[in-house]
């Protein structure tokens, strides 16, 4: 078993790098949008239900649906990579979003409240107050939808995307162990890595005392 | 007080009314002059906090109009005017992820002046409340309940604001602990040119530290008497107030 794992050695580190950028890059697609979103959200109340109903049907379509919905859209459909990356970015924008509005919404009124007082603009209150205070929430979602997305990106394999689906993909069809555990083995140390290590980062940023 | 003297905050039959239609201040009348301090007292939903509330534009009345400093309250800019005026409130007020220096110098650091100024400020705020420079790294969770209301008072007084808004500031406190900060803000409002509103459930506190009174009931002006003559104001109003208070006095 061993054996076959350094005999694939390099294909292995091949397909978790690509495993890596195609998780990578949906994250970063998926709080570039959830992000302000949320922000957004905090801001006007009206958009919030519809905005997380959005979020939330996306989150329920099946995976290797989504990736066959994307299959014939033009510009995105061109490359499996491209489907890949917006299929996962549907999906990490739900946990994103919603720890955003949340993590806003829930400081003490009381400091929205003298940060207004105080004579801050809108933006003033955004950097020093709001999102300092919500970070810890906002990488919390973060964490949840890189744990996710690790995880869904294996289903990437079934449209040509690449990543440890690939093997996983292989091993199914040739009823290859092996080539299944070559996949999973790698992917799974993926998300327990990311999550470990998001979660450190996550504890740094919180604040004591915050109510 | 000579009565020519411009007031720096001044109600001219000024409403304000909930969304839903509840009146919460129903056409006040009152000035303010520069320097002085009064006491806002009555019971709860009488409209204290909202009458400060309007001042620095929190909310914005419904009716009547409202001058700060001689100029129209709508047509300032609502962030300039909220730099002019200081603003504490019970406990909750500081921000937890700050120091407590930074806390202090937040007015100044929002007008963009450089941490080089706004550092001695802080210290300097710091030894003006009674606490000693080494809080000024510190976080509000690591101070008492007490030494929080103290940075409150310092920070709403940092940037030297014209018109200082204190919304039950001791409210959370021991009676020791109360008593001191009440003496310290008598001293610092005395020595400062600040026309103070405080807003106090406390009697004592209003007759100790303000030099005027006023009562409000349901959102309206039921008595309005320079300090020393509260007590002594035959006001069925008043009377009931001070009954009231002498009653919880007594029964202690």
């Amino acid at each position: 078993m061993s054996g076959f794992f350094v005999q694939h050695a390099s294909e292995i580190g091949r397909l978790t790098l690509e495993h890596l950028w195609l998780t990578l890059s949906a994250l970063l697609f998926a709080c570039a949008i959830a992000v302000p979103l949320g922000i957004l959200m905090t801001r006007y109340a009206a958009f919030a239900q519809p905005s997380l109903l959005i979020a939330n049907t996306l989150q329920t379509i099946p995976s290797l649906a989504l990736f066959g919905f994307l299959l014939p859209l033009p510009w995105l459909g061109d490359r499996a990579a491209r489907i890949a990356i917006a299929a996962l970015t549907a999906y990490a924008v739900l946990p994103i979003l919603r720890n955003t509005y949340a993590g806003i919404n829930s400081i003490d009124p009381a400091l929205q409240e003298v940060a207004s007082a105080l004579g801050m603009t809108n933006l003033q209150r955004l950097r020093k107050v709001e999102l300092p205070l919500a970070s810890s929430f906002i990488l919390a979602g973060i964490r949840t939808a890189t744990v996710t997305c690790v995880g869904i990106a294996t289903i990437a394999a079934a449209v040509g995307a690449g990543g440890l689906g690939e093997f996983i993909f292989r091993g199914v069809a040739s009823v290859d162990n092996r080539l299944v555990l070559a996949g999973a083995v790698p992917a799974a140390l993926l998300a327990l890595g990311a999550d470990f290590s998001l979660g450190l980062v996550e504890r740094a940023l919180r604040v004591p005392g915050r109510r | 007080m000579s009565i020519t003297s411009k007031p720096v905050i001044e109600f001219r039959g000024a409403s304000y009314r909930l969304p839903g239609s509840q009146l919460l201040l129903d056409r006040i009348s009152l000035r303010f002059e520069p320097g002085t301090t009064t006491a806002l007292l009555g019971r709860s939903g009488a409209g204290k906090t909202t009458l400060l509330r309007l001042v620095n534009q929190l909310l914005l009345t419904s009716d009547g109009e409202l001058f700060i400093e001689g100029k129209e309250a709508h047509s300032w800019d609502r962030v300039a005017l909220r730099r002019r005026i200081g603003y504490a409130i019970q406990e909750t007020g500081l921000f937890p992820h700050f120091t407590i220096a930074r806390n202090i110098a937040l007015a100044l650091e929002l007008e963009g002046k450089s941490a080089a100024e706004r550092r001695p400020r802080a210290m300097e705020m710091l030894k003006m409340v009674g606490l000693d420079a080494q809080f000024a790294d510190r976080y509000p969770r690591e101070l008492s309940g007490g030494q929080r209301q103290r940075v409150g008072v310092a920070r709403a007084l940092a940037a030297s604001p014209s018109i200082l808004l204190l919304d039950e500031p001791f409210g959370a406190l021991d009676p020791l602990t109360r008593r001191e900060l009440q003496e310290m803000t008598r001293a610092l409002l005395r020595e400062l040119n600040t026309t103070t509103l405080l807003v106090t459930h406390d009697l004592e506190e209003a007759l100790y530290i303000a030099d005027r009174v006023i009562l409000l009931d349901a959102g309206r002006v039921v008595a309005d008497t320079p300090s020393a003559e509260f007590r002594k104001s035959t006001q069925p109003e008043v009377r009931e107030y001070v009954r009231a208070f002498r009653h919880a006095e007594d029964a202690a």
